[in-house]
């Protein structure tokens, strides 16, 4: 019985390592060191990026939601979001209408995703430190916007592999926007509390935005056919 | 008189005057109720007028992207009906706030309404949706309704745009006098085709199924669909679980009724009792009445190992000795006929001396003989053995003349000179017993004053006995020593 189990478990081994150097199609433990060693399919990467982005944009919404209810329970009624131009960065001009973005290239959707996700990721670890420090925050709120950061840099490092294997290049290293405005410390509660719903209420639009671009793009580079371009 | 007329008059005059100016006055602020997009590509916007001032009132509405200062009017404003605003899909830019504003404008002024700011990202509700097909189906032993129906027409779900999610609800409808039960709701997902199983016989039921777009607003619900469950389920389901069912019952009476009633065989059957052990040849019966020869005699089987009754063999020489009769020795170490007139002192001496070259020549094997002489003298003799128990004989060292030696084995103590005994006389018989006579000694154990190995047996006629000191010799020891030991004993005795 011995016998036969020893060697069970060795060729087990063997079709395992095999596996592992081969590179399997299933999964891989480190994307950033993708291409090498482990391939996953483009259908695969794509699916997950979309998964991804809308994950973000669900809790996104429901992170606005919770918002506006503790800013009624703050006594706070209308917090006014001036024309939201602190939402989208100035360096991209995201394309506004359906017909624009079914126009432009896939090469120009994913650096825009990207630019997008790069600009979000730090205000967003900025409002979930700021959100520990409110007294009655809902802790569903502080557990949304920790999870918010924690998906959107998982998503950086996807969109970049996708990058990598749609367009070919290299990483993309863009130097993150002006600091000067995101790190601003007021004393002032109140212009705390209204940047931080700014920030969340202009990420939830963003997030929508990184959703449906790329859907779009994973409608185009899987299904050509059926994706109708009028 | 005069002067109520004339009041009645004036009063008459200014109402005229004024519900005439009020007929015409500038018109009320309109109010937007809402903007809704349909599919995310365009929308449409709905007010409604205020007081119209008894004029003819226009209205227009303008717009004005966010960051941006340009205004914009309608680009139509008959699509949607009246008091709204359809923007097509060019004028239509999402994630980009609007701001709309209603003018109303007449000949005597205009009147501005509240502004609004809309993304289209917000205001996105379907169209309810126009055909829901109901069905029953009644295939294997359950049975289901299977609700169907068509996506709304204008919602790009194919490539991605949007994501459409289905509800399904229904409730059963009762005519009269029951009170109406509740919606049941069930999200169906992106499919086109519902199931829902376990209808209730003979009802009758609504359903209705709506829609949503990403994360916007459910659209309203579609016209209601109508069916009616048939009143004869499946007899076969219920008669089979009727049959199970007395089955069952049927059993459990039975096994009861024949645990309680006390049938002995019933119960055997049912509850089959738990073997005892058991022993072939054993009875237990026998045990319990408590004649156990008869137990035991029944387990010795004739193969069963019996006990070797070997020892009578061995038993070949029986030494018996008699006290009455002195004996003498010689320094052969053996057995002679001893003088008849020694003295016990002498004889010590000779004991001694005799004993001494026992001792020397202790790989000698020491030989019986007996000699009936008349010896006088007293005493006994006895054996006794010291010394490291052993089947050999060591009765080297002996000077009595006892001396019973087993054919089988040798007396080659050298090592040990067990025994000293001082005999002053006496005499010993020696007798040989035959294999297969039976031992002197049936019965009467009394006699036996000694037992040397297990193959002899000490008897002895008289009772008294000299003492006897035993002394143990080891074979390092000096004759001398040996003597003198003796001597000492001698003196003592």
């Amino acid at each position: 019985m011995k016998k036969t189990t020893v060697l069970q478990v060795c060729m087990v081994f063997v079709v395992c390592s095999l596996q592992a150097v081969i590179g399997s199609p299933v999964d891989c433990p480190d994307q950033d060191t993708a291409g090498v060693s482990c391939i996953i399919s483009l259908e695969k990467l794509l699916e997950r990026a979309v998964q991804h982005a809308e994950l973000i944009h669900h809790i996104a919404e429901e992170s606005k939601l919770l918002f506006d209810e503790m800013l009624i329970s703050f006594g706070v009624v209308n917090l006014h979001i001036s024309e939201g131009t602190m939402c989208s960065p100035k360096t991209v001009s995201v394309p506004m209408s359906k017909t624009e973005i079914q126009q432009i290239s896939d090469k120009w959707l994913l650096h825009s995703v990207l630019i997008l996700v790069q600009f979000w990721i730090n205000p967003l670890v900025d409002v979930q430190a700021s959100l520990m420090n409110y007294q009655n925050a809902p802790s569903a709120l502080v557990d949304r916007s920790k999870l918010m950061s924690t998906k959107i840099t998982s998503l950086e490092q996807g969109i970049l592999v996708l990058i990598r294997q749609i367009l070919g290049e290299g990483g993309l290293v863009v130097e993150g926007p002006e600091d000067t405005s995101d790190h601003f410390v007021s004393s002032d509660t109140f212009e705390t509390v209204r940047r931080d719903y700014s920030v969340i209420y202009c990420f939830r639009k963003d997030a929508h935005k990184i959703q449906t671009l790329l859907k779009l793009l994973k409608c185009r580079q899987i299904d050509k056919e059926n994706c109708s371009l009028f | 008189m005069w002067r109520d007329a004339e009041q009645a008059l004036t009063l008459m005059w200014l109402l005229s005057w004024t519900s005439h100016s009020v007929c015409h006055s500038p018109p009320g602020r309109p109010r937007l109720t809402r903007c809704r997009s349909p599919e995310k590509e365009t929308f449409t916007c709905w007010w409604e007028p205020g007081s119209t001032g008894g004029l003819a009132t226009s209205y227009q509405l303008y717009y004005r992207k966010e960051s941006s200062l340009e205004v914009f009017e309608c680009p139509d404003y008959h699509k949607a009906g009246n008091n709204s605003c359809y923007f097509d899909k060019q004028h239509t830019s999402i994630w980009i706030i609007y701001n709309i504003t209603v003018v109303a404008s007449n000949a005597l002024g205009k009147a501005y309404s509240e502004s609004v700011e809309v993304d289209v990202m917000d205001i996105v509700q379907p169209h309810p949706l126009e055909t829901v097909n109901v069905t029953f189906v009644q295939t294997t032993n359950s049975p289901y309704f299977l609700v169907q129906w068509q996506p709304p027409h204008d919602a790009d779900t194919r490539s991605g745009w949007v994501t459409i999610k289905y509800e399904v609800r229904l409730k059963i409808e009762n005519s009269g006098d029951k009170e109406d039960s509740s919606w049941e709701s069930y999200s169906a997902g992106e499919q086109l085709e519902f199931s829902i199983y376990s209808p209730q016989p003979g009802a009758s039921y609504v359903v209705q199924v709506r829609c949503k777009l990403d994360h916007g607003l459910w659209s309203e619900w579609s016209p209601s669909a109508f069916i009616q469950v048939p009143d004869n389920m499946p007899d076969t389901q219920n008669a089979v679980m009727i049959i199970a069912v007395t089955l069952t019952v049927i059993i459990f009476l039975l096994t009861a009724g024949a645990l309680t009633v006390k049938m002995k065989p019933m119960k055997h059957f049912l509850l089959p009792p738990v073997p005892e052990p058991k022993i072939y040849g054993l009875d237990t019966q026998l045990l319990k009445s408590g004649k156990s020869e008869e137990i035991f005699s029944a387990l010795i089987t004739p193969g069963y190992p019996q006990i070797v009754q070997s020892s009578d063999r061995q038993v070949e020489y029986l030494v018996v000795s008699n006290y009455d009769e002195e004996m003498d020795f010689d320094g052969k170490a053996h057995l002679e006929d001893p003088k008849g007139e020694n003295r016990p002192t002498d004889t010590a001496q000779k004991v001694s001396q005799n004993s001494i070259k026992i001792s020397l020549n202790s790989s000698q094997v020491l030989n019986t003989t007996l000699s009936k002489n008349d010896h006088s003298g007293t005493v006994s003799n006895e054996l006794s053995v010291l010394g490291e128990p052993q089947q050999l004989l060591h009765l080297k060292c002996n000077g009595s003349p006892v001396k019973a030696q087993d054919q089988n084995t040798q007396m080659s103590s050298s090592s040990n000179c067990e025994h000293v005994s001082i005999n002053t006389a006496g005499l010993t018989e020696y007798v040989e017993v035959d294999e297969d006579q039976k031992p002197l000694v049936r019965e009467d154990y009394s006699m036996v004053s000694d037992i040397i190995s297990d193959n002899i047996l000490v008897l002895q006629d008289s009772i008294p006995v000299e003492g006897h000191k035993e002394v143990k010799c080891d074979k390092t020891s000096e004759p001398l020593g040996y003597l003198e030991t003796l001597t000492t004993f001698s003196s003592e005795s």
